[in-house]
């Protein structure tokens, strides 16, 4: 799977790094000074890169724990984002990421320890005695790549001695054996996100099947872990509301509904800044080509389409779980 | 005068040689003619799809040399770079072809890495560019003197994935073979694993360059309208998505009941678009 590993020269010898080049006997190891010599050069192409994404081990040194926009949250007060990893083992049409960043490499920060001391001091520095929310897997899935990265295995353990965080792992992967094989935890939430099986089989590429996505929430129900659900990005089409209706009786029909901790909704759309580098890349792509218009730095839906896909799914989730679990925490929403 | 070829869909590109003893195998396996010599010897192939300069010696020439060929042909970010020479290592036998991974530049101390995205048929290893001939091998690199220029100047014109060095090894501690026959003898010996690689990078150019393609209509929408630079540019993105979301209907057609200006022309493929409805079946 991975071919090429670029390590940086300061945590060649990291514990986190050695464990992961067990894994990868094959690769050809590639030293660097620093991970941005590789990441961050202009003129690289995404989606040629994407088809044979090398492996990044470096070391972050700031910029741990960051605030999430304003409104972005599921309940608590004081919401952070944190990325150990940017870039995605999956391939989805609308990513964000391929229109953010200049290389599809996976960039891993083999550092957690920082990770965690920054959460330690967000927790400390708080001013309240609230819940903190800490969301992982906005610049990558939070599971996707758990056999390589053991971030679940590493971060699990420190939420469970910290209840005052909450933490949220944004995945689409059913990769939840770090999870199955220990206690859950109140204090985490699995947030899967989910767009209609007929609409996932042609734009998310490399995603594990719906049905399967399902079936792992259940797991993960039956053992006692809270679910979170997103469907985000809302994806508008001509049989939108069969589809999606389909999407959410599945759904509930497998996952009782008190598993769920929190559930949001959110159309896609793009900043400009990142959709323009997308449409380059893919310029025959129908799912980017329309129907969109650019309106205030961003390329969204129509506005009465938006309402439209929101309204009609929230009174789909409606049946199901009470308005107090509805959240917003789409970007750039 | 340029060459104005279009190369969009069958891909380009141009190989950089130091020497001409590294240049002449690949002359005629690709069956290229010399098309000028001053201040390069340049040579292409007959759709001129494959373009080769050489350099001269050192890192300076070969950047001189990726700035003339880029000057030459057209310059559309989509043209494929390969560096083909001879190298030195400490212990890899005669005639061993390696792509760089790695190319530093032993002066300045700084890096580039060509992105791992081709079937190399080869193995891969670090190049260490030198300013002046060495017989002091660094280890586990191969040492040359040109891939810093080379590399540095090609991704001002194209994009990294496209652009590669192959190396093969003509000295190491036991032995040298750097008299121009050798040099040819050992490069000849390498053309099947340099075709392959050249296929390779010609498929990854010439798909960047379909992505580049202007939609069809383009010219005529801007011959019957009168457009600023920034609805021309608007335009040029309407009548992509027009393509793609329909692809049967003209969009000129749809145009020129209404429209007196181009902003018109803009405000209404605009909205036509916005207004698609898209089936799952059709993403």
């Amino acid at each position: 799977m991975i071919e090429a590993i670029y390590i940086e020269e300061a945590v060649r010898q990291h514990r986190r790094t050695a464990e992961i080049l067990t894994r990868f006997p094959k690769a050809r190891l590639i030293p660097c000074e620093r991970y941005g010599e590789v990441f961050n050069p202009r003129s690289q192409d995404f989606k040629i890169q994407k088809r044979r994404p090398a492996l990044i081990l470096a070391e972050k040194f700031d910029n741990f724990v960051l605030p999430t926009p304003d409104g972005f949250g599921i309940g608590g007060t004081e919401n952070y984002y944190f990325s150990h990893m940017l870039n995605c083992l999956y391939d989805c049409r609308y990513c964000f990421l391929q229109g953010m960043f200049r290389s599809a490499h996976y960039l891993l920060f083999v550092n957690y320890e920082s990770f965690m001391d920054a959460i330690d001091s967000t927790l400390d520095k708080s001013t309240t005695d609230k819940t903190v929310t800490f969301f992982s897997g906005y610049d990558c899935d939070s599971l996707a790549l758990e056999t390589v990265t053991g971030f679940a295995e590493a971060f699990l353990p420190f939420f469970r001695e910290r209840p005052r965080a909450l933490h949220e792992l944004r995945t689409k992967s059913v990769n939840i054996q770090a999870l199955l094989k220990t206690e859950p935890l109140d204090n985490c939430v699995t947030a899967f996100s989910f767009t209609p099986a007929e609409i996932s089989e042609k734009v998310e590429h490399g995603v594990p099947p719906v049905k399967r996505r399902i079936e792992a929430m259940k797991q993960l129900a039956e053992r006692g872990w809270p679910l979170g659900l997103r469907l985000d990005p809302l994806i508008y089409h001509g049989r939108f509301e069969s589809n999606y209706r389909r999407l959410v009786n599945d759904l509930f029909a497998a996952v009782p509904a008190e598993a769920f901790h929190s559930v949001s909704l959110g159309a896609m759309r793009f900043p400009k800044a990142m959709f323009d580098p997308m449409v380059k890349l893919y310029p025959d792509e129908l799912l980017l080509a329309g129907p969109l218009h650019p309106s205030n730095g961003m390329v969204t839906y129509r506005r009465e389409v938006e309402e439209e896909m929101t309204q009609f799914c929230r009174s789909l989730l409606g049946d199901y779980l009470p308005a107090e679990k509805f959240f917003h925490c789409a970007p750039w929403s | 005068m340029a060459f104005r070829t279009d190369h969009h869909l069958t891909g380009s590109v141009n190989i950089v040689t130091a020497l001409p003893a590294e240049a002449r195998p690949l002359v005629g396996h690709f069956e290229l003619r010399s098309s000028r010599t001053d201040p390069f010897s340049v040579y292409t192939n007959g759709d001129s799809s494959v373009r080769l300069i050489v350099s001269g010696v050192g890192k300076s020439a070969a950047g001189r040399a990726v700035k003339h060929l880029a000057g030459l042909f057209d310059s559309t970010g989509s043209n494929a770079w390969l560096n083909v020479g001879i190298a030195g290592h400490e212990s890899l036998p005669l005639g061993t072809m390696v792509a760089a991974h790695k190319i530093s530049d032993e002066k300045t101390g700084r890096s580039w890495f060509p992105p791992m995205v081709l079937d190399f048929p080869c193995e891969t290893a670090t190049l260490l560019t030198v300013e002046e001939e060495t017989d002091d091998y660094p280890d586990n690199a191969l040492v040359e003197m040109e891939a810093v220029g080379f590399y540095a100047t090609a991704s001002d014109f194209s994009t990294h994935e496209l652009i590669h060095c192959l190396k093969v090894v003509s000295d190491n501690r036991r032995e040298k073979k750097l008299d121009g026959k050798s040099v040819s003898e050992l490069i000849t010996a390498q053309l099947a694993a340099v075709e392959s690689v050249v296929q390779s990078i010609l498929q990854l150019s010439a798909e960047l360059g379909k992505r580049r393609v202007v939609p069809r209509q383009l010219k005529d929408f801007l011959e019957q309208w009168k457009f600023t630079v920034t609805q021309s540019h608007q335009l040029e993105k309407l009548l992509r998505r027009w393509e793609v979301i329909f692809p049967k209907a003209d969009p000129f057609e749809a145009a020129s009941p209404e429209s007196r200006n181009g902003r018109d022309v803009v405000q209404l493929l605009s909205r036509q678009l916005a207004e698609a409805s898209v089936e799952a079946e059709q993403l």
